[in-house]
């Protein structure tokens, strides 16, 4: 309907025109209190991650082989990050449960409002962090037994040289061509409870997540701020 | 002089040579198993398939009952031959026809297909079509998911058309769109040549390979909205295509006397679920359409009262002049019927009043809560009742 | 990706226009949402006004309710981004309920979603007199369940309707109760 349109593309007109350089836009945070049972555990719900070529059309075409690369070490470089803090994680990789599922399309939905709000500032929500997935959530964390869920999501487009040239050449004309963009949100969601405690909000014309260290900074940016 | 012309004879024939080779190579099938390069345009192409086909697995549209699928998955596997381990197929519940092929082996059938199709060869002759598109990798460059699946507009819950989609929108939503191949006229042609050749081997009616075509082809001539239709958009229509269709059918026709249409198979599998996708059908509001598919499929079975049904919604909520008149007969048609279904009763009624037959709308509503007395309109309609 | 500056554009001129930012309503007093129809919120929203009005919890993405009211003959319920006008189907004066619930139906249909499937149709108090009611659901593109509830009258040949939106998990079940007392306070000329 018109507004969810309207809005998203506001949301993202917004952002565009802005970004000219990373902006990461950190929610409040509520304290993270772990159970007293069993240590520390975080639920790694599996990344979703896809690495594209922008064509000179302005068409992204997806690369399997450098989405592997991307999703490895997104996954690898938080997995260490938590353990490093003494924090044991499990992987939801591939989720079939229904209920579960629907779990996974709710955070969808509401992590884009959470994104869209950066730029409409809901009123109810000035000033106060407060979005929930409701305590069905229960269900993941009896499944994977973890008492936060992390979702990840990154969609990175790289310019291919046609598309590089074309850029220039539109430059020159005074009319602005967007380049590659790499989008991405992490998440931090308590599972006992439904409340989303921490989202971090990536754009950025740079970035690089087909090498390693590259790729590392990338994630210490998408972890920026995270309570854990 | 002479070794001139000698010579260019020689290139001739070495072109001509190269050509055919050219066509051979162009539709060879890949071997069972084959999975593409990981760095090619292919791979990205199955990488974003790939999560289309786990997001169908997982859909609430996805029809899991067991028997259907038996039917349906059977009959592909049939037609797939040497090709039915690498196929998984899926039947959606979209009210449209439509199927397709996904470059990895996933096929999807909507239910509107399996509502429109009026027997087994012609449900086969579609999925010949649909699934030669996969053995023959056509358009694989041609590919376009209609909801984009890395694009940046999706990220920010935009879609092609329509709402709902969210941050992980950016998979493949198949619902109503699917995967769109813009198809070149020649993989179209190669398309119902290969398909209406696996069809015949089968045993299936030559003659419902283009009768299935033309039906939906007339139905699509109905639809005032024809720039948007799912069905045009993946099968361009060439009215070369339907002679060269209808001639083979000619030729083929008087090879075999034993040709099968098997239409009670069709219905024995399909019976269950047509309630339901003759409301979805209607559901969609498309009423021009619903009218030419519903007389046709009443007129095929007269003795299913569900599609005089059908036929009548279709009419009183297209609502032009003389569809009263005609939405009532079919309404009256269907209630003649064996499974007479009782919201035939309401449609009366709701014609009825509207009309100001008060005495014709109790009556009719006063059958339809007999009828259906667990409707879930029956509040509305005890309502109804007491204004009349 | 073509469009994306074309799109991009055009946000920032929506975004000038100031048709997307988002009022406050307080609790405790009643709010017009159109054609003389008053309703009490029960709780704060987010107001956002364009062609109609829409109160959100926590985002249009997520929840809202729709107030389609003074929709005259011949027009459809809302207008949908990216589909003509001519497109979507149009309230009649003379339908009845049950044709209103297959409007309903067809538009929310247009709109994208999947599998809408109304029950319950019932006659219920609008205003000081008799409107009718029915729930729904469906399922996003991305296959999220979702349901539904509307309430809605015909007064002269106009229409008025309340259509609120949530997803089945935890949304629609934490916010119907507050929903229908909105609805239930629906005060008309």
């Amino acid at each position: 309907m018109r507004y969810r349109e309207m809005i998203a593309l506001l949301a993202l007109g917004a952002m565009l025109s802005a970004c000219t350089s990373t902006q990461k836009q950190v929610a409040a945070t509520a304290p993270v209190n772990w159970t007293a049972e069993a240590g520390k555990r975080v639920v790694l719900i599996e990344p979703d991650v896809e690495l594209s070529e922008l064509t000179a059309g302005g068409i992204t075409e997806a690369r399997a082989d450098w989405t592997t690369t991307g999703k490895n070490f997104i996954k690898t470089d938080i997995a260490s990050s938590l353990q490093a803090k003494g924090i044991a994680t499990t992987s939801a990789d591939t989720i079939t449960d229904p209920h579960e599922v629907q779990l996974v399309k709710l955070y969808g939905a509401v992590g884009l409002s959470i994104m869209q709000n950066a730029i409409f500032n809901l009123p109810t929500k000035k000033n106060n962090f407060d979005w929930t997935l409701g305590p069905g959530v229960s269900a993941l964390r009896e499944h994977y037994q973890g008492d936060y869920a992390l979702f990840v999501f990154v969609r990175d487009s790289y310019t291919t040289a046609g598309r590089a040239l074309l850029m220039l050449g539109a430059a020159m004309m005074g009319v602005g061509i967007q380049g590659g963009q790499q989008i991405g949100f992490a998440s931090l969601v308590d599972l006992r409870t439904g409340r989303v405690v921490w989202f971090n909000q990536l754009v950025s014309t740079g970035g690089n997540l087909k090498e390693e260290k590259p790729a590392a900074t990338t994630v210490k940016n998408l972890l920026d701020g995270m309570p854990l | 002089m002479k070794l001139k012309r000698a010579l260019s004879l020689s290139c001739a024939g070495l072109l001509l040579m190269t050509a055919s080779g050219q066509a051979a190579d162009r539709y060879a099938m890949p071997p069972p198993g084959y999975t593409p390069d990981m760095s090619s345009d292919e791979a990205g192409i199955w990488m974003q398939v790939d999560k289309a086909e786990a997001n169908i697995k997982t859909s609430p549209q996805l029809v899991r009952d067991e028997k259907l699928n038996a039917y349906v998955g059977g009959l592909v596997c049939k037609l797939a031959a040497e090709y039915c381990p690498s196929i998984r197929v899926y039947i959606v519940d979209v009210p449209e026809f439509n199927a397709y092929a996904m470059p990895n082996g996933a096929v999807v059938v909507y239910t509107g297909l399996l509502l429109q199709a009026e027997n087994e060869a012609q449900l086969a002759f579609v999925l010949g079509h649909e699934i030669t598109h996969y053995l023959h990798r056509h358009s694989l460059e041609h590919l376009r998911m209609a909801v984009n699946t890395t694009g940046f507009l999706a990220v920010f819950g935009i879609a092609a058309a329509g709402a709902g989609v969210g941050l992980l929108g950016s998979v493949a939503s198949l619902a109503g769109v699917g995967a769109i191949y813009s198809n070149s006229r020649d993989e179209e042609r190669d398309a119902d040549d290969q398909g209406f050749r696996i069809g015949t081997q089968n045993g299936y009616a030559p003659g419902q390979a283009p009768a299935i075509w033309r039906f939906v082809a007339d139905e699509e001539k109905a639809n005032p909205d024809r720039s948007k239709s799912l069905f045009l958009a993946d099968h361009p229509e060439s009215a070369e295509r339907m002679t060269t269709l209808q001639k083979a059918a000619d030729t083929a026709a008087p090879t075999r006397s034993d040709w099968i249409v098997n239409e009670d198979a069709f219905h024995a599998a399909t019976d269950p679920f047509v309630v339901k996708w003759v409301a979805d059908e209607l559901s969609k509001g498309r009423m021009e359409q619903s009218v030419v598919m519903f007389r046709r499929l009443a007129a095929n079975v007269p003795s299913r009262g569900i599609y005089q049904y059908g036929l009548g919604e279709a009419y009183r909520r297209r609502n032009q002049p003389n569809d009263v008149a005609a939405a009532a007969s079919a309404y009256r048609g269907a209630l003649a019927c064996a499974d007479a279904p009782a919201e035939s009763w309401r449609g009366l009624g709701l014609l009825a009043m509207k009309g100001g037959d008060n005495a014709g709308a109790k009556e009719s509503f006063t059958q339809y809560r007999a009828k259906a007395p667990d409707a879930s309109d029956k509040a509305m309609i005890d309502f109804y009742l007491t204004q009349l | 990706m073509k469009h994306l500056n074309r799109l991009a554009a055009l946000a920032l001129v929506l975004l000038a226009a100031g048709c997307a930012q988002a009022t406050l309503v307080s609790a405790d007093k009643p709010v017009t949402v159109g054609n003389g129809v008053t309703v009490m919120p029960q709780r704060q929203w987010n107001q956002f006004s364009a062609d109609h009005i829409v109160w959100t919890a926590d985002g249009p993405n997520v929840n809202s309710i729709h107030f389609l009211t003074g929709v005259k003959a011949g027009k459809p319920l809302l207008h949908v981004f990216g589909v003509a006008d001519k497109e979507l189907p149009v309230f009649d004066a003379k339908m009845l309920p049950n044709d209103i619930q297959d409007l309903v139906v067809s538009t929310i249909g247009k709109q994208g979603y999947q599998n809408v499937r109304p029950g319950n149709l019932t006659p219920c108090p609008f205003g000081g007199g008799t409107g009718f009611c029915f729930d729904l659901d469906f399922v996003t593109r991305d296959g999220l369940q979702m349901k539904g509830m509307t309430m809605a009258r015909k007064q002269a040949d106009t229409l008025d309707l309340f259509l609120f939106e949530a997803p089945s998990e935890y949304f629609y079940g934490d916010l119907s109760p507050v929903v229908s007392k909105v609805f239930a306070s629906a005060q008309a000329k």
